[in-house]
């Protein structure tokens, strides 16, 4: 009876979500270049990854976005959210934090290129305060850490407004008591910010779990090769994107399936426990 | 080059909808999806009513998209025959392959680099075989194609054929690598270039001497530090010695002394202050800016650089190139080149027609546009090469001419570009680097046998 009525929304959701993942599925045991011949490859694709240095630097510049970055986000969205709560302008301040969001990533990342080059502004200012050999920020061993900082300052607007948002709603009268009660900061965040805002956390730490495994075109144009960015600062969408389109070689799309395989999985797993980790009761108010 | 970025965003665009599931997708059958997009095939200049249809790499707005649109304007007015352009940017192939699964294949022919249209288009049995074409005359002039582009000529015939021998494009220009500097501030190198390292290291030293930094470079791309070692290797052992180590399963060919010895010049390069600051610490193309406005001396480059560098560099420049010197005591390295030309569908609606097309940018007119408006080298020997890339006449007439492309691309990417990088940003020496190299050669060929 009720079949009428999901039929539309199941059929378009099969077709563009179920239909090419089950493909996807498939190709990533096979052998392909995108068109022509496929040749049947097992869990050989799959098999790749641990040993593929390539792959395992991508694995792992992954986990440092997905824990390191977030855990970052998250610590500076509570604590400018703490520090805003009761300032004056904080309606025109969060504009100006939320602003980052708003910018492409392709455009942030090419313009940090120009800010981190070797006599860019950040190294003339160094400079000017005196530093006679400043950082070569762009280098190997630099490279991945300014990225991770860019996609900080790029994610960390949206989340300290969806915060805001979730704090302004608790009532006044709570932190009124708390205050009464000789609460400091600390404890006012600790016993009544945290916990009404809980259930908002919650889901804003599923969405950054699904985000950070998708960043991709900050990394792509950071470097500003017009080509792959060097293999030390990949994640694995960067990596998927270069297995299906190599600049001159044959496209491996059965390895590109495998990666973007794992992305799926790795998204459900990090889904499911956060959701479990971050389970509570709802507090009502 | 904006186009990739372009087409690699469109992708990413794909990439990000609608969560993870898309995400898998996109390896596979999300592709797919783009073929319908493309599949359309109406681009700025491409009609739907046309004859044949084509899918080049120019963008709209370069020097060659000009002279391949007098082409295809010629053709129509002389043949009678409307081919339908559209104008796709760099690597066009990743762009198609998709829609190469449908019966609903958007171009008869494709242009662009011969590498990708080997290993992307006839790699997956896309291209046809273009034997006959090579029978033909180049039209209205008394030269058949296989001797505008063949052997003896400016470039092998072996250009554009697949590992089967089947030739599966038609070059009709290539790009060649040089040591390029500005003309007006060294006058004499023109007539006296170094004929070996230890003549460049001289010269080299006498700027460092100036307090120069004489030789510029854009690490961020590793292509562009690994052609050194490319060339250097090749001097002492020769291409087939330079390949051999590539595909040396066990990694341990590297050791020999005459690969350390090429790694010991890049190891001096790197510790005796030759590479401009920042070298190891940019983004492209802030360094090559920096030569271009005679901030340092000399670029090993390709011969497209000085129309790269034109809307940026010095405007008083007179840029001028002499080849990549021997290693002393040992040959010039070989000439590694570059090719763009045209290829035909299997899926070609009309391939006869579309064939038609390919031998007609041979033709003297476009070859010449090709040196002077492109700043590129025509393949034909008769038609002269432009003066910035002059450096390379004595080479490309009597040098052997080897495509630039990899002996496995994989491995070049994955391993050698990557370790390369430590030496010639100068943290590794040479014998470690070596060490690294054949070590990480090793473990790649167990996982890709």
């Amino acid at each position: 009876m009720f079949v009428p009525f999901v039929a539309p929304a199941l059929i378009v959701f099969t077709l563009i979500v179920l239909a090419p993942t089950v493909f996807s599925l498939w190709v990533s045991f096979n052998e392909w270049a995108g068109a022509g011949p496929m040749t049947f490859a097992g869990f050989a694709n799959y098999a790749r990854m641990a040993s593929d240095p390539v792959f395992v630097t991508s694995f792992v510049n992954t986990m440092w976005t997905l824990f390191g970055v977030g855990a970052a986000v998250f610590v500076v969205s509570f604590a400018l959210t703490m520090l805003l709560q009761n300032m004056l302008g904080r309606k025109f301040i969060r504009l100006v934090i939320f602003f980052p969001s708003l910018v492409p990533g392709v455009v942030v990342g090419i313009l940090w290129g120009f800010l981190f080059n070797a006599d860019g502004l950040v190294n003339t200012v160094i400079g000017g305060l005196g530093v006679d050999d400043p950082p070569g920020w762009l280098s190997q061993e630099h490279m991945f850490k300014i990225i991770l900082l860019g996609i900080m300052w790029l994610h960390t607007g949206v989340y300290t407004v969806i915060l805001m948002a979730a704090a302004d709603r608790i009532p006044r009268d709570l932190y009124e008591a708390a205050d009464l009660a000789g609460a400091t900061p600390w404890q006012r965040f600790r016993y009544v910010t945290l916990p009404l805002m809980w259930d908002v956390v919650s889901v804003c730490i599923v969405l950054w779990c699904v985000q950070a495994l998708k960043i991709f075109e900050f990394i792509l144009v950071f470097t500003g090769t017009g080509g792959l960015p060097d293999r030390g600062v990949w994640n694995l969408a960067l990596f998927s994107y270069a297995e299906a389109f190599p600049t001159d070689g044959t496209p491996a799309f059965g390895m590109a399936a495998a990666t973007g395989m794992l992305i799926l999985v790795l998204a459900m797993v990090f889904t499911v426990l956060a959701r479990w980790v971050l389970r509570r009761d709802d507090v009502q108010y | 080059m904006p186009n990739n970025i372009e087409g690699a965003m469109s992708r990413r665009g794909f990439l990000g909808i609608g969560g993870t599931a898309l995400v898998v997708a996109s390896s596979g059958a999300g592709v797919l999806g783009l073929a319908g997009c493309d599949g359309s095939g109406s681009g700025p200049s491409g009609d739907p009513g046309s004859a044949a249809r084509m899918w080049s790499m120019w963008s709209e707005g370069e020097p060659n998209e000009a002279i391949l649109a007098e082409a295809v304007k010629d053709f129509k007015k002389e043949v009678g025959i409307d081919i339908g352009v559209d104008w796709k940017g760099r690597q066009p192939v990743d762009a198609l392959l998709p829609s190469l699964n449908t019966s609903n294949v958007p171009t008869d022919l494709l242009n662009g680099g011969n590498t990708e249209i080997v290993n992307k288009l006839a790699a997956t049995e896309n291209a046809v075989d273009l034997s006959d074409v090579y029978d033909r005359q180049v039209p209205g002039e008394d030269v058949t194609v296989a001797e505008a582009v063949g052997n003896g000529n400016r470039i092998a015939n072996s250009i554009g054929f697949t590992e089967e021998g089947i030739p599966v494009a038609v070059p009709y220009q290539l790009s060649t690598f040089l040591f390029f500097y500005n003309g007006r501030r060294f006058p004499d190198l023109q007539d006296n270039p170094p004929r070996d390292w230890d003549e460049f290291f001289m010269m080299l030293d006498e700027q460092v001497a100036k307090g120069r930094q004489p030789i510029a470079l854009d690490g961020s791309k590793p292509p562009y530090h690994a052609w050194y070692s490319q060339h250097l290797v090749s001097s002492i052992v020769g291409y087939s010695g330079w390949v051999d180590a590539h595909l040396d399963r066990s990694g341990q060919l590297w050791r020999e002394p005459e690969y350390v010895e090429a790694a010991r010049i890049i190891e001096r390069l790197a510790s005796g202050g030759y590479f401009i600051d920042g070298y190891d610490a940019s983004q492209f193309p802030a360094m090559q800016q920096k030569w271009s406005n005679n901030e340092s001396d000399f670029i090993f480059n390709g011969t497209w650089l000085p129309k790269e560098v034109k809307p940026y560099g010095d405007p008083e420049a007179e840029y001028r190139s002499f080849p990549f010197p021997a290693v002393p005591g040992y040959e010039p390295p070989p000439v590694f080149i570059a090719t763009q030309g045209v290829s035909v569908l299997s899926k070609a609606e009309d391939v006869e027609l579309a064939k038609e097309f390919v031998s007609w940018m041979l033709k003297t007119k476009y070859q010449e546009m090709t040196a002077t408006e492109a700043g590129e080298i025509p393949v034909r020997v008769d038609v002269a090469v432009p003066p910035t890339a002059e450096g390379a006449v004595e080479q490309l007439s009597g040098g052997k001419l080897i495509q630039s492309a990899p002996p496995n691309q994989a491995y070049w990417n994955d391993v050698f570009e990557v370790v390369h990088a430590d030496l010639v940003f100068g943290r590794l020496t040479a014998e470690e680097y070596i060490d690294k190299l054949a070590t990480q050669s090793n473990e790649f060929w167990k996982n890709h046998e």
